[in-house]
């Protein structure tokens, strides 16, 4: 069985694992997600977590 | 249709995804679907501008995280499974025209860094073995979005180029103790004349046994399985040899030129690849010159043997007077 793809809520910027990206996820009308990347890692971003799937 | 198919006569598997025949194929300049939605406009993958990269799941995947049930049509041999998997799209800029290359260093940087998130995020995944990002670059390699981007694979297994890389590195580690690609990057670095560039750690070269003219390989000097065993500045040397040698090829024929880019690193399967993964960029640009390109034909696709034109040597040296 397939786990969610990551553990990032629509719209929560989370930070790569390296804090050298902010990550910005949303969920388009027919489901598919879409990650916006930028490079710096803004105040509001929780750090990503060790394990995705936790 | 959308289900992978074995052939127990090579051992691989064969996936079928029916209604890529239906995918947007080349549309104009003014109705790219990578492009950010305009007001008014017609409706695109992206819905936002502030952005530098974009990544998001493809609209007509080959491999999908809850795929239906294959065709009733396998049996024992004849084997049939769900195509499990991911398949992304990588939006390198908003901009609609340009190139990788002309991105400039610091945007192939986050780049790099995108691509690394994404191996660490696909990998995860309990169903994906083997996360590989590529590049299809010009309509002759099969490109029906001019729009600067690339795609990422998450496969259920390996596919088949690089198991036998692995298969064949860990034959090589357990005769001599080495990993095949560190004594191949050693070979290149004492002979130098397949070495086209040099940047951060990184060495770029002409294959030994190029199967295209133009074909690179670039390669960190040291021995990193993954992405995410690069250090910072293993990561700049990759953003700025890749632009260095991407603008190499554009200047080689005075356009564009064509070429299918993958990555090969550790496979995501639980496996212990420390050891035998060596992670490399392949480069394969299909012209062979200015206006002839090398099909893949009878000896190639069918005996799997390629015959190459010109001598690496020989395109190494100009490759390198274009990249510096």
């Amino acid at each position: 069985m397939a786990q969610p793809d990551d553990d990032a809520a629509e719209g929560d910027p989370v930070a790569d694992a390296a804090g050298h990206l902010r990550r910005v996820v949303g969920v388009k009308p027919d489901g598919r997600r879409i990650s916006y990347y930028v490079r710096g890692t803004a105040d509001s971003a929780r750090p990503a977590t060790a394990d995705p799937d936790e | 249709m959308s289900e992978r198919r074995y052939d127990p006569t090579t051992t691989e598997w064969v996936t079928f995804a029916t209604a890529r025949q239906d995918r947007t194929f080349l549309p104009p300049d003014d109705v790219c679907p990578l492009d950010p939605q305009r007001p008014g406009g017609p409706p695109t993958e992206i819905d936002r501008a502030d952005f530098e990269i974009a990544v998001f799941d493809n609209r007509f995947p080959s491999l999908l995280p809850h795929p239906p049930d294959p065709d009733p049509v396998g049996d024992d041999l004849l084997q049939v499974a769900p195509s499990h998997g991911r398949c992304e799209v990588v939006v390198y800029t908003p901009d609609h025209f340009g190139s990788l290359a002309a991105l400039g260093v610091a945007r192939v940087r986050t780049l790099v860094d995108v691509w690394r998130d994404r191996y660490r995020i696909l990998g995860a995944q309990s169903d994906v073995r083997y996360v590989m990002p590529f590049e299809n670059r010009g309509a002759v390699v099969g490109v029906t979005l001019s729009h600067p981007h690339g795609q990422i694979y998450a496969y259920p297994d390996i596919p088949p180029l690089p198991l036998r890389e692995l298969g064949v590195a860990a034959d090589h580690l357990k005769q001599t103790g080495k990993c095949v690609q560190c004594d191949v990057v050693e070979r290149e670095q004492r002979q130098g004349v397949r070495v086209v560039a040099e940047s951060g750690g990184w060495i770029a070269y002409v294959p030994f046994w190029a199967r295209f003219p133009y074909e690179l390989r670039l390669v960190p000097r040291a021995h990193r399985s993954s992405l995410t065993a690069l250090s910072d500045a293993e990561s700049d040397g990759l953003a700025e040899l890749l632009v260095r040698v991407l603008a190499g090829y554009d200047r080689l024929f005075g356009f564009p030129l064509p070429y299918v880019m993958a990555l090969h690193q550790a496979p995501t399967d639980g496996g212990d690849w420390e050891a035998v993964s060596h992670l490399h960029v392949e480069l394969a640009p299909p012209n062979r010159s200015a206006d002839k390109l090398k099909y893949l034909a009878g000896s190639e696709l069918m005996g799997g043997a390629f015959i190459t034109d010109i001598a690496p040597e020989t395109t190494a040296a100009t490759l390198r007077e274009l990249c510096r």
